[in-house]
């Protein structure tokens, strides 16, 4: 019963992808269901032809491989609104505002749906630009991790999962140092909280989602 | 609760989705899913055992039967209905999936810690039913080696 040893360190790629078909997207249905669809998760309108609906991501790819439905583009996905992004990613210190799961969306429209996404080549490129240039940063995250906590706004979910086995050991290993230290000095080595945009703060407006907390609450290994 | 029982409140009782613990009759069981959906995260990702999410689980093993039988009821000669089904199938699929990965994650720790959750009292709270008596259950069923002192003559072992 017990799960295997790559289960246990948070959650899979795999896993992530999964919570990121929860996301609702716009489609256009090509078939009408002709009553409403009563799911677990909440009741959608029916499904009309031609009528422009959001559901489930999931719902969206299961309907799309069966030629039922046409997905439509995110605007963040549009070529445009990925050369802004990526044009703020290069010359921002912070991330470039972009959906909490947007590697895992873009990933399986492009994978399911790429006769709906205009210039698909184009955005895959771009996507691929914006990811290292965001990889980078995010080592760069390293520098800036302090005593108390690192906040990276803007972060994907994905992007934590890549950094989080090797921030949260430096972070263990970081408290390890500062308790040594505090044995040989009274007065113990000043608090500086880590802030990667340079404006270090306990409080932030942001949403949960878009933050990213590392505390001695979270775990050990 | 107050402010104060707020900021005293264990940090691990906070579990995203619901901070003080409702029945199942309080919760709109339309957020059954997402409730478990955030334990599951949350579950995955704590290095100790969380609070059970008994509610949304209850709640939601209900609601999977009574899908079940709509789904049945649905007329399969309509090509419309088909795809009906085909859709409420994988959530279905899906809901189980989160759910059978809860429950597992939690049975891990369990027995991984389990001296450890059952002399905390904080931990033990924290757990279901059926969990406690799966932790305090004593494994019977383990192979050992005996080694045989004296010939006691022929001897019938329990099936």
């Amino acid at each position: 019963m017990a799960l295997p040893r790559h289960l246990k360190n948070g959650l899979t790629p795999l896993e992530i992808e999964f919570l990121a078909e929860n996301e609702m997207i716009e489609i256009e249905p090509f078939i009408a269901s002709g009553q409403d669809l009563e799911l677990l998760g909440g009741t959608l309108p029916p499904l009309r032809p031609q009528r422009l609906i959001k559901v489930p991501l999931w719902m969206a790819i299961s309907l799309k491989k069966k030629q039922k439905c046409k997905i439509a583009t995110p605007e963040w996905m549009t070529v445009e609104s990925l050369q802004r992004s990526l044009k703020e990613e290069q010359d921002q210190e912070r991330f470039s505002a972009l959906p909490y799961h947007y590697m895992e969306l873009a990933q399986l429209l492009l994978e399911n749906a790429c006769d709906d996404i205009s210039s698909a080549d184009a955005v895959r490129t771009l996507l691929k630009d914006l990811r290292e240039a965001r990889q980078s940063k995010a080592r760069q995250g390293v520098a800036a991790l302090g005593l108390t906590y690192l906040q990276m706004d803007n972060i994907g979910l994905m992007e934590i999962n890549e950094i989080r086995p090797f921030f949260t050991k430096a972070f263990n290993e970081i408290q390890k140092l500062k308790q040594g230290s505090n044995e040989n000095d009274q007065d113990g080595i000043p608090e500086i909280p880590g802030g990667f945009d340079g404006s270090a703060s306990y409080a932030s407006s942001l949403p949960e989602s878009s933050r990213f907390n590392t505390t001695q609450g979270s775990r050990n290994n | 609760m107050s402010v104060d029982d707020d900021l005293f409140s264990e940090f691990n009782d906070f579990n995203g989705a619901a901070p003080a613990p409702l029945t199942r009759d309080e919760i709109d069981p339309t957020k059954y899913v997402k409730f478990l959906t955030q334990a599951w995260i949350n579950e995955r990702a704590a290095p100790d055992i969380l609070k059970y999410e008994q509610a949304s689980v209850d709640g939601l093993l209900a609601k999977i039967d009574e899908q079940t039988m709509v789904i049945d009821e649905l007329d399969s000669g309509k090509d419309t209905s088909v795809i009906i089904s085909i859709l409420y199938q994988t959530e279905l699929e899906r809901i189980k999936f989160v759910l059978r990965s809860y429950l597992r994650t939690r049975i891990s720790k369990i027995e991984k810690y389990c001296q450890f959750i059952l002399a905390d009292t904080n931990s033990k709270r924290r757990l279901s039913k059926a969990e406690i008596l799966y932790a305090e259950k004593p494994s019977l069923d383990e192979a050992v080696f005996c080694r045989v002192v004296e010939d006691v003559g022929d001897f019938r072992l329990d099936e």
